[in-house]
């Protein structure tokens, strides 16, 4: 997502410390070992705040006496193996054992501040700083063992948490010795001399995950799961449509209702704090409210809002001439697109607990972006962001869901109200109609042929409700123009010499927002199932007319599309009603190419997807056995993105209020993941936890024309628009 | 009504038709039992009640009385992981792992009726389980491996 804020984090305003002298090592203790200990914790000093477990919140590295190294990682863990990834990149530029790193969970006290975990960028953007403040400290230790050994700093090496004399391996003193007794504290300001990656021992390997194991016994804490003894539990109002307000409010008959403790009512809030989860839940059914509807929209208001006419849009790209290569083109060929309203539905919902005395507030959740959190918190109760803490728990999903976390402002809102901790969790009713959801798309795309069956021209018009924009002011919109959110995935490696793409944001009444990938998974799969369609007018090979379309600079892009080809045996033939197809995009600085296979039967209209393969590049792999967990996730998700996933607005209403509603892939019909990885330790590590999402439904349309010949333009391909398209044809 | 859960035994002062869900969680804090759906739809919250996968979210404690109830914090057995938990460790199967104590939960009790299960089988006593982060291969490979280990 947005790298330009990234960068603007300056690596020179990055301090690490070592050593441990006036560092306080029981408050470090204390968090030593994550969440288990927090928990303890939790139980234990219900009715104390604790201090800050490290002198400086921008401690970012710490060497103990006890050989230990402490590395405060300030992205969030949502199972995409992030502590683990980054500890990899500590230990092996340091010269540690990986199992000397411990990795503690951190709370906004003690974390550096961060944007958020999102995008798929949290490797490529703290693998250089990260190198450069281990490289820092190993320098460090070096002189000082240089002082201690009587040896010139370049007769040394380093290995093993030791540093030893080059030409007398016998000779070595351990980092813990040279900074026994001593606190060193350096700020990184030049660039210290990094590892070769080609002596990388740790990065690149199968490291197993760190977080797995405490998942599979019941010991790690989600956000969820936070509690201290004495808590009261929480229920907030939700509208019952969209842009409903309160109208009237008759409080009186859920005051005396079994264990409720306090109903609040305070501007646009009406909640119920009650002893049990229970007793929350019947104390708010008996708050008598009256709502003023909002409007009843429907989903023809929507389709509405995202037109492509007309000369609004933000031109993102324009090369050459379009509009004479298409008049001038020997084919033309225009297809609309569309995709509609998805939602994350994370396992876990929306829930928090939080901690508001009068002067300060403390508060659990599971979020991607703890230290927006602690600025909405903040706003919320009326404290200054110094005195709230967001205490960030294990992710039980997050998809982009959790770049917010409305239980957490609602739970600060109602601790506040009682002056005693509020847990606050919702239901998955409450979760699909206030949370935001994926906006729909619409494509459309127009292209020229010349006489040789090349793209002549090509311009991809696209329309989109708000990703990123409804978290920027009117100013900034305007600026940007179009939401890069919204139309990532848009702009492609191919060489069309005439091309524009232009993108139409439409502010819609429904809150959308971030999904796995953003625009990513809508517009790659407009995009290479129009490019399929432009092979099939050509008479060429769908792979053969990619490969032609991409020039030297594509070279990465080629690389995967053989690579997938090669593994899923492409041009092999295929029983009658089963097909192949083959997408491919670059994002994250990160390039895929998928083959999917699917059976569609011609009678039901149903689709199987049954094998997807998927080959990769995203440049140096830190630990590939991560990155092909992430690629079977994200080609699961595809597959229900293809097939399953939408929501409808019906009356003003989100049409989803269960699993049966919005039903995601099962175990039935995940089909079968085949990964091809392409290393390239000589590339920086790119991005992995989105970019294998985006061809999955393109490679599934491309498929079912492989297969029965008709072109699907809308996710999800139902066997009712299955169906409707063989019908038609 | 007294509760045997992880062989130890808890005497409730509450209605019989609380729900097991907020009882395991809210009251004795194990709050290893997830949740994701409250109406029995998504597997999240599976514990074992005599052996057979039960979804707590939708099970009230008045049904069960005198029996023996397992979650995931009961699995290990002395400090042994069980055999399930062990298998999902070798295969990495979870992602965010929210929904893992209920997959190896039903998991478990489907080894101890069908020791050997086929690949349909699998499917038939897991397909109920979701899984966001679709791991669904892994649990698969994670079943099989288990079943192995727990043959030999």
């Amino acid at each position: 997502m947005p790298g330009k804020e990234v960068k603007k984090r300056g690596l020179t305003r990055r301090q690490f410390l070592i050593g441990a002298g006036g560092v306080g090592a029981g408050l470090v203790v204390l968090f030593v070992g994550g969440l288990p200990v927090l928990r303890q914790y939790i139980s234990e000093n219900a009715d104390s705040f604790l201090q800050s477990p490290t002198d400086d919140p921008n401690a970012w590295l710490r060497i103990l006496p006890t050989e230990r190294v402490q590395f405060l990682v300030n992205k969030m863990e949502m199972g995409q193996g992030i502590q683990t990834a980054l500890m990899q990149i500590v230990a092996d530029e340091l010269d540690v054992a990986f199992e000397a790193i411990d990795a503690p969970y951190v709370s906004t006290n003690t974390a550096t501040n961060d944007m958020g975990t999102f995008g798929s960028y949290s490797v490529s953007s703290q693998f250089p700083s990260l190198r450069a403040a281990a490289a820092e400290a190993r320098e460090t230790l070096k002189l000082e063992a240089a002082q201690r050994l009587g040896v010139a700093a370049s007769a040394l090496a380093t290995a093993d948490g030791r540093v030893i004399v080059a030409a007398n391996p016998t000779q070595s003193i351990s980092y813990g010795e040279l900074v026994s007794g001593q606190t060193i504290v350096r700020v990184l300001k030049d660039k210290p001399p990094l590892k070769a990656t080609t002596d990388f021992k740790i990065i690149g390997q199968d490291v197993p995950r760190v977080d797995i194991p405490d998942k599979l016994t019941g010991k790690a804490m989600y956000g969820a799961d936070a509690w201290v003894e004495g808590m009261l539990h929480g229920k907030v109002a939700h509208p019952p449509s969209v842009g409903a307000t309160i109208r009237r409010v008759d409080i009186s008959q859920a005051q005396t209702a079994p264990g409720v403790v306090k109903v609040v009512y305070e501007n646009d809030l009406v909640g119920v704090v009650a002893t049990t989860e229970e007793d929350a839940l019947r104390g708010l059914g008996a708050v008598d409210i009256e709502w003023t509807p909002g409007k009843p929209w429907q989903m023809s208001d929507i389709d509405a809002m995202l037109s492509v006419d007309g000369s609004g849009g933000s031109v993102l790209r324009e090369r050459g001439q379009v509009d004479t290569a298409l008049r001038e083109a020997s084919q033309r060929i225009e297809a609309t697109y569309r995709t509609p309203f998805a939602a994350q539905a994370p396992l876990e919902m929306q829930a928090a607990l939080a901690d508001v005395r009068a002067d300060r507030a403390r508060v659990w959740a599971s979020t991607q972006a703890p230290f927006n959190l602690r600025e909405q918190i903040a706003q919320a109760i009326g404290l200054t962001e110094a005195n709230v803490e967001i205490v960030p728990m294990y992710i039980g999903g997050g998809y982009g869901r959790k770049s917010f976390s409305e239980a957490a402002v609602e739970a600060a809102r109602l601790s506040k109200a009682v002056g005693q901790p509020v847990r606050v969790a919702w239901s998955r009713a409450e979760e699909f109609e206030n949370g935001h959801l994926r906006p729909p798309t619409h494509s459309r795309l127009t292209a020229g042929l010349d006489a040789d069956g090349r793209i002549a021209a090509w311009e991809h018009r696209q329309a989109s409700g708000y990703v990123l924009f409804g978290s920027f002011p009117a100013p900034l919109r305007f600026i940007f123009g179009s939401d890069f959110g919204a139309t990532r995935g848009m702009l492609t490696d191919y060489t069309f010499a005439n091309q524009r793409v232009t993108a139409f944001m439409a502010e819609l009444p429904i809150r959308t927002g971030s999904w796995r990938g953003l625009g990513l998974a809508p517009n790659v799969f407009a995009v290479e199932a129009f490019i399929d369609e432009l092979a099939q007018a050509a008479g060429r090979d769908p792979l053969d007319f990619r490969l032609a379309h991409l020039d030297a600079n594509g070279e990465r892009m080629r690389a995967v599309l053989q690579a997938a080809a090669d593994k899923a045996g492409w041009g092999q033939p295929l029983d009658v009603g089963r097909g192949r197809g083959i997408a491919c995009c670059q994002d994250a600085g990160s390039y895929v190419a998928q083959v999917a296979e699917v059976t569609v039967n011609r009678q039901t209209g149903q689709v199987k997807v049954d094998r997807v393969v998927t080959a990769f590049d995203c440049g140096l792999m830190i630990n590939p056995a991560t990155i092909e967990a992430q690629i079977e996730g994200n080609v699961m998700w595809g597959v229900g993105n293809a097939l399953l996933e939408e929501i409808r607005i019906q009356d003003g209403r989100i049409m989803a209020a269960t699993y049966k509603d919005y039903p995601i892939l099962t175990m039935r019909d995940a089909p079968d993941v085949e990964i091809v990885l392409l290393n390239r330790p000589d590339l920086p590590p790119t991005g992995v936890g989105e970019p294998p999402i985006g061809p999955v439904a393109a490679a599934v349309a491309n498929a079912i024309f492989d297969a029965v010949g008709v072109r699907l333009r809308q996710t999800p391909m139902t066997p009712t628009r299955v169906l409707e398209a063989l019908r038609s044809a | 009504m007294d509760l045997t859960i992880n062989q130890k035994t808890y005497t409730l002062d509450q209605a019989d038709d609380r729900l097991l869900l907020y009882v395991l969680r809210n009251d004795l804090h194990l709050t290893g039992t997830r949740y994701g759906c409250l109406v029995g739809l998504c597997g999240s919250c599976v514990v074992l009640v005599d052996g057979q996968p039960v979804r707590a979210c939708i099970t009230p404690v008045g049904q069960l009385a005198g029996k023996e109830i397992t979650t995931i914090e009961g699995l290990a057995q002395a400090g042994t992981l069980h055999p399930v938990q062990q298998a999902f460790i070798d295969e990495q199967v979870p992602q965010c792992g929210w929904c893992m104590s209920g997959q190896v939960l039903t998991a478990v009790a489907l080894l101890d009726q069908t020791p050997q299960p086929t690949d349909a089988q699998i499917i038939d006593a897991m397909d109920d389980n979701l899984c966001r982060c679709g791991t669904y291969t892994r649990i698969k490979r994670a079943v099989r491996r288990a079943a192995a280990t727990m043959e030999s």
